[in-house]
């Protein structure tokens, strides 16, 4: 954007996500696709954009080389919580990296009244993210 | 937008089970945008109301009269047993909005704070 942060200063560009084939995610793939919570962090050079499916309810993500992309789909961050709605925003707090995002337990699974949540997230050695389950048994 | 069916669901157990608590309980908050600025974290997220729409496929019966913003100095209350840190008071009210405009995104800009927001 430009510098009054009021209007683009070039055209903006389609995001491609890309499948393990170098192939773009594609509509009917509900559960890869992207539907809108858009997030962008960096983690060790690479950027990760992040994203909900979704109908299908979860926050996924894929890595690239570039802000603007190809990313290539990895995985899953957080699986379904209770509620339609899945949105969140990644920040680095202290070296360590933390997922903030919502569910509906607060109101009982009312869909349109949720309460935001953190929770610290981890990579793996090769970059990628180890999926968070909201409500696992402990 | 079909919603799943919860009549199942214990929320006592799944709140036991959850991965974390709610930051704030005072108001519905979703969204989360989180940033740290100058060793603080700022967390903009939406503010959830009830504006008794009925629910239908365009998510109508999403609603939002104002923002809120959540500081914390530490990281260690998060993921805790939950923290009220939230004040009430005005000072945390950024703006008074319609209740169609969405989805907050902060900005850092030289020294000033670009707020971003979706309109429905």
């Amino acid at each position: 954007m430009n510098d009054g942060l009021l209007e683009f200063s070039e055209e903006p560009k389609e995001v491609q996500i890309l499948d393990e084939n170098g192939k773009l995610l594609l509509a009917g793939d509900n559960d890869r696709r992207f539907f809108e919570a858009a997030w962008l962090h960096k983690y060790n050079g690479k950027y990760y954009f992040s994203y909900s499916t979704g109908d299908t309810h979860f926050i996924c993500y894929g890595i690239g080389d570039n802000p603007y992309g190809p990313f290539h789909y990895k995985g899953r961050i957080l699986n379904p919580v209770v509620g339609w709605t899945s949105h969140h925003s990644i920040c680095e707090v202290e070296g360590k990296s933390y997922l903030f995002y919502h569910d509906s337990s607060l109101s009982k699974g009312v869909t349109h009244l949720r309460c935001v949540k953190v929770k610290e997230i981890k990579y793996r050695s090769d970059g990628s993210i180890i999926t968070l389950n909201p409500y696992e048994d402990r | 937008m079909p919603e799943d069916n919860i009549d199942h669901i214990d929320f006592d157990k799944l709140n036991q089970n959850s991965i974390s608590k709610p930051l704030i309980k005072k108001i519905y908050t979703a969204d989360p945008s989180a940033h740290v600025f100058n060793g603080n974290i700022y967390i903009y997220p939406s503010h959830d109301i009830d504006a008794g729409e009925a629910f239908d496929d365009l998510g109508s019966h999403f609603a939002m009269e104002d923002y809120h913003v959540i500081s914390m100095d530490s990281i260690s209350i998060l993921g805790g047993s939950g923290v009220d840190s939230y004040k009430d008071g005005e000072k945390d009210i950024l703006m008074q909005i319609s209740q169609k405009v969405q989805l907050p995104l902060y900005q850092m800009m030289t020294r000033q704070l670009y707020y971003h927001l979706l309109q429905k």
